[in-house]
């Protein structure tokens, strides 16, 4: 080793000064202050941008009074417009609205609806029964200064429309036969019905000439997978029109390959390793098992049980072990266990005295007969067999693509320790490289451009997550590579594949074991991850999709802390089991940990 | 090797890694689908106006020619010009705000988990086997094992939700005690300051607490590992007492792995506290990379990206020069 130079020197000597505690201390007081600083800095011009928006409103700042109100369209016997937001009110905004004083004013709105009638209040419910354009004068008034302001807007009621409720049924089946039924109603009857699609290529208009019969009810057969949007549009007898558009999804029937992929990823290089065993130890031997192999068996499983006592003694890793098969078991037998047999098809009617989402309880569902232990979610599917089915692709994520990774992560990693020099060179430049870019963000745009399918998720997750594991296998390799053995099997002719696969790699293998199961856990996370922001596959049931099912219909301010805690204790819990495991086994291997 | 070699050779591996992430930026986003001419103006058929775009930013020459603009302009340190999230603005104007929110969030909780995780970590592994230890590690494996997100979704429902005690999104508006604030722009210097932390509470916390619970792990790790060391037994026999021990002898050591990891988290959550901004909906760089994702706006992601990227370098050489000042035999 090359002897100090004098920086060194000097640097150590500064740090028995200054010990770690009272640079931290520093530290946090240089980042308070120049954070405060940018507070300070950010607020003077550079935020105000976006935050002027709503300032026309606010009168308790000395702002004059302004009567504003929108030009709405609202369908025939509704309350709202058909944003869903009260027909009247003195702001589009809805939140301006209710964070302005508008009690401090009179607000009238006056207007011609068969008769002339006045309206009092800054946010009025009134149900149009009649359609047509109505002129509608706001009067705003602010009594204790005397001042008036008008405003006029239109408002225009239209037919109300109902084009059905979205489908989606897989190809080939009796139901790709789709029958549309429509029903529009207001006070002076529905005229004509117009649909159209585009299929295949081509536009579709299904309408009727005559006026004596409409289309309202037909039916079509869609044959080719696909998502097909069905616009049905109305007139009525004074020619107003309105319309509404629903979703065909014809699913496509996954082929043998796309069915089985992940098995055939697995199980394919898994096969060729196991042939290419075979037929090499036959060549050699002439017998699958010899003497020495017996030997050799015996002497494994021996050290095998002594490191097994070993793990057993960890109570938290048994633990982990324990809540493992909980999942193992839930995912397997998820058909069997769970009270649905499809959980995103079946659902619990909103109906009389149940809504959804309903809490938990063990007496069956008087509209289906179902027992929800975990109540059900807002569209109604039963939470529990969801869980249960999540179980699946949590672990299939996890296996898959921490196998990706520890295929991609050894390989270089080996490479780049074995080989040293130009070769290892390149390969930890690619490695840091890797390690580097920003992952997160990464996956979102991978995930954006390929698509949403399971299948992606998974080489996504794999293809960004084994930089780790090359580092620490690289790590390792270089302390094997310069023991005795290695050197002696160099002096008798081993070729570089004989002894990185004989010797460098039973070496590696329990450190690489180790940190599969803690890839397994990232990779679970990260899946949850893509789920809860909408990049995930939709057809799969998993934890992350069900998390932002609950994030998107704001279960808990509905009080329905079930929806969450099910799916949420599910990943804590396996990814907690994971990593007790992870951590258990890298005890029991490593033994310098074990006096601790 | 000493000292002068060593730098010299993390200023090489520096560069090349950073001019690798710019090409690799450069490339990934011309092998996406689409003509990022039509991308900039995506509803015209004005044959003129689209040439003239080529042409100016130089999308009729060949590959090798772009990257060779590209490297100007990054080096002449202009980001581009956004197609999407702001309209045919310039990213330096625009990103500026949202680069400091993310600083503020970021800076702020990494120094506070760095705090509380190491005075947690020393805590329990100062009394190992203990029920301090238990309770603490307990803690910590717990938040660990929680995503970011679920977390910050059960915060958020709960202290901004139900409870209103915080507002639910944004990095400023609103005030603590006011129910109907004025207009940012007609705040005083102190209230805009009140009202940037009051926002910053709940997606602070739920940053700090994800951290915290990682670098708590690891100090507990290293430091009893420490602990066992031979010269901690010499320590004692010296006389030396238990406050100095910890302080003078294990914490130095059992730092080292803690700032690797802080050094590459710091780098990563640039991007990876997209979690806590996307729940919060606080207008950072995270927030900011899913608008431009969605409205593929490939020009802001290009520059996010290398911002990131810089800001890991950067991260990772301080994390070498912190290493070089705890450790002295760190030469090679």
């Amino acid at each position: 080793m090359a002897p100090k130079s004098m920086h060194i020197q000097a640097m150590s000597e500064a740090s028995k000064k200054v010990d770690a505690k009272r640079l931290l201390l520093l530290v946090l007081v240089a980042l308070v202050l120049s954070s405060s600083l940018l507070v300070i800095v950010s607020q003077a011009g550079i935020g105000v941008a976006k935050g002027s928006d709503n300032v026309a409103m606010t009168s308790a700042s000395g702002v004059p009074l302004v009567a504003y109100a929108t030009n709405r369209t609202v369908i025939w016997n509704n309350t709202t417009d058909n944003q869903g937001l009260p027909v009247l009110d003195v702001s589009a905004n809805y939140t301006v609205a209710g964070r302005f004083q508008g009690f401090m004013y009179n607000f009238t709105w006056t207007f011609n609806d068969s008769k002339l009638r006045v309206l009092y209040g800054f946010q009025i419910t009134y149900k149009w029964t009649h359609v047509g354009v109505f002129n509608v004068t706001l009067n705003a008034s602010d009594p204790s200064k005397g001042v008036v302001k008008t405003a006029k807007f239109v408002v225009t009621v239209i037919p109300k429309v109902n084009a059905g409720s979205n489908r989606e049924v897989l190809e080939k089946t009796n139901a790709t036969l789709i029958v549309f039924n429509g029903t529009a109603r207001d006070n002076v009857g529905i005229v004509n019905y117009t649909w159209s699609f585009n299929y295949s290529g081509k536009q579709y208009w299904i309408y009727a000439h005559d006026k004596s019969m409409n289309y309202s009810t037909w039916s079509f057969n869609f044959t080719r997978p696909g998502k097909y949007p069905v616009v049905l549009t109305v007139r009525d007898a004074l020619g107003f029109t309105a319309s509404e558009t629903i979703n065909i999804t014809i699913r496509r029937i996954p082929t043998f390959f796309e069915k089985n992929l992940l098995t055939l990823i697995v199980g394919v290089p898994l096969l060729i390793i196991a042939v290419a065993w075979v037929v090499t130890k036959w060549r050699r031997d002439h017998a699958l098992v010899t003497n020495s192999d017996r030997e050799k068996i015996r002497l494994q499983l021996k050290s095998l049980r002594s490191r097994a006592r070993l793990f057993r003694d960890n109570k938290l890793g048994m633990g982990g072990v324990c809540v493992l098969v909980i999942f193992a078991v839930m995912a397997i037998t998820a058909p069997l266990l769970a009270t649905v047999k499809d959980p995103a098809g079946t659902l619990e009617p909103n109906s009389g005295t149940i809504y959804n989402p309903m809490p938990p309880s063990f007496s069956p569902s008087p509209v289906t007969g179902v027992i929800h232990p975990f109540g059900t979610d807002a569209k109604g599917q039963d939470v529990y067999s969801l869980t249960l089915f999540g179980a699946r692709a949590s672990i299939e994520v996890g296996l898959a693509a921490s196998m990706i990774s520890i295929m991609l992560g050894t390989m270089i990693g080996l490479g780049a320790g074995y080989f040293g020099r130009v070769l290892g060179e390149i390969l930890m430049r690619i490695t840091d490289f890797f390690l580097v870019l920003p992952w997160f963000p990464l996956m979102i745009v991978m995930m954006a451009i390929l698509g949403r399918h399971f299948i992606i998720v998974i080489i996504v997750i794999g293809i960004t997550s084994w930089p780790s594991t090359a580092r620490v296998v690289r790590a390792q390799v270089l302390t094997v590579k310069e023991r005795q053995f290695i050197v002696r099997a160099r002096a008798i002719g081993a070729g570089d594949g004989h002894i990185i696969g004989k010797h460098i790699l039973p070496n590696v293998l329990p450190l690489i074991f180790a940190n599969t199961v803690l890839l397994i856990a990232n990779a679970i996370f990260s899946e949850a991850f893509l789920d809860f922001f909408g990049l995930g596959d939709p057809s799969i049931i998993s934890w992350g999709s069900m998390l932002e099912a609950a994030y998107e219909q704001v279960a808990l301010l509905r009080n329905a802390w079930w929806w969450v805690a099910a799916p949420g204790i599910s990943i804590v819990a396996i990814v907690l089991a994971f990593s007790l495991v992870g951590y258990a086994i890298d005890d029991v291997m490593n033994p310098k940990l074990r006096k601790r | 090797m000493n000292l002068k070699q060593y730098i010299t050779r993390r200023a090489i591996y520096l560069i090349i890694t950073l001019f690798a992430i710019i090409l690799f930026n450069f490339f990934l986003f011309r092998i996406m689908p689409g003509d990022p001419a039509k991308v900039l103006v995506p509803k015209t058929n004005d044959l003129n106006l689209i040439h003239a775009i080529r042409m100016k930013f130089h999308l009729d020459q060949p590959l090798l020619t772009q990257f060779y603009y590209y490297l100007i302009q990054v080096f002449t340190g202009d980001l581009g010009i956004s197609s999407g999230v702001w309209k045919y603005q310039p990213i330096n104007r625009g990103i500026v705000a949202p680069a400091i929110n993310t600083v503020v969030l970021v800076g702020l909780g990494t120094v506070v988990a760095v705090w509380a995780g190491v005075t947690l970590g020393r805590f329990a592994a100062w009394r190992r086997g203990k029920p301090a230890d238990t309770m603490g590690m307990a803690f910590a494996l717990t938040f660990y094992s929680m995503p970011t997100f679920l977390f910050a979704l059960v915060i958020l429902m709960i202290f901004g939700g139900q409870l209103k005690w915080f507002p639910l999104s944004h990095s400023f508006g609103e005030l603590p005690f006011v129910s109907n604030p004025p207009s940012y722009a007609d705040m005083n210097i102190l209230q805009k300051i009140v009202s940037r932390l009051y926002h910053l509470v709940l997606p602070l916390t739920a940053f700090t607490i994800e951290m915290l619970a990682e670098y708590a792990l690891i100090l507990r790790n290293s430091l009893t590992d420490v602990l066992t060391e031979d010269y901690i037994v010499t320590a004692r026999a010296k006389g030396l007492s238990s406050k100095q021990i910890l302080h003078e002898h294990a914490m130095p050591n059992a730092m080292l792995p803690v700032v690797t990891v802080v050094a590459i988290s710091v780098g990563w959550v640039l991007g990876g506290d997209i979690m806590v901004e996307l729940v919060f909906s606080y207008d950072g760089l995270g927030l900011l990379t899913w608008e431009a994702v969605l409205k593929r706006d490939y020009c802001v992601l290009q520059a996010l990206f290398l911002l990131m990227a810089i800001a890991v370098l950067i991260s990772n050489l301080v994390a070498d020069i912190i290493y070089m000042y705890l450790d002295p035999r760190v030469q090679v």
